[in-house]
């Protein structure tokens, strides 16, 4: 499981370099994503530009991570794949992320694994 | 008849009831459909569709014991069919997600049910022989 933190204004940026975000990975991913957002305040924007397959696993641990964050940190969503983007409507996910069609560009932070 | 007709192809593999073997069955069943022609989109149903059937084995079935999942895969004209059979707990899938989590809820799980009820056609399940046998059916997009 690795992912890669960018800035973009004041929002930390997460991309999950990673083709699937399933039942594997999704504990995981939730724990990475919490020791990445222990200190820094700000949006956090979750890039899933690179995710083919998500599954209800996965998702969850997506919820999960917006729990974690608290109502100070909002989670928001970038990069839907067609697949991604499904699961996100058929939950409807999609009314209550905030989802951005396209990732924002960033300055690289570093790598996490 | 003229006898014109695709012979049905079929796909079968054996996999342990844990997550990481499932991820790996089910990188093989995209392989397998998509050299088969199927579309994007169908495939995605379908490996999701068999995705939560099959954490549902890992976690719930086999909670309490390890054991095999087994996928049997038929590529028929218009619509796939597959049967999942596994030796773990009973269950009764007639009790079970019927309805999608309210989203602004945020629940972390309970979308598995709903995922394969909204996805699959013809969804039956029995118990045989003291294994658990889920089967459904996803159509496929017609070829010109």
């Amino acid at each position: 499981m690795q992912v890669s933190l960018g800035r973009a204004g004041d929002a930390l940026v997460i991309s999950v370099i990673e083709s699937r975000l399933d039942a594997a990975v999704a504990i995981t991913f939730k724990d990475i994503v919490r020791d990445l957002t222990t200190t820094e305040g700000g949006p956090v924007i979750l890039d899933l530009s690179r995710v083919e397959f998500l599954d209800s696993s996965g998702l969850g641990a997506i919820v999960g991570v917006m729990k974690l964050l608290g109502t100070d940190r909002p989670l928001e969503i970038a990069g839907l794949t067609p697949s991604v983007r499904k699961l996100f409507r058929l939950t409807r996910m999609d009314t209550v992320f905030k989802i951005h069609d396209t990732v924002p560009a960033t300055n690289d932070i570093a790598a996490a694994e | 008849m003229t006898g014109q007709s695709e012979p049905h192809s079929e796909f079968h593999l054996d996999c342990k009831g844990e997550l990481w073997a499932i991820r790996s069955a089910l990188v093989d069943v995209e392989m397998f459909l998509s050299e088969r022609g199927v579309t994007r989109s169908r495939i995605t149903d379908l490996c999701l569709v068999l995705a939560e059937a099959m954490t549902n084995i890992a976690r719930h079935a086999y909670r309490d014991s390890t054991g095999d999942i087994s996928l049997t895969l038929t590529v028929q004209d218009s619509f796939l069919r597959c049967e999942l059979t596994d030796g773990g707990l009973a269950f009764d899938p007639a009790a079970l997600g019927h309805n999608a989590p309210d989203p602004a809820q945020f629940r972390e799980g309970g979308y598995g049910w709903f995922i394969i009820r909204h996805l699959s056609e013809g969804l039956s399940y029995s118990r045989k022989n003291g294994r658990n046998s889920l089967s459904f059916s996803v159509s496929l997009d017609p070829v010109n």
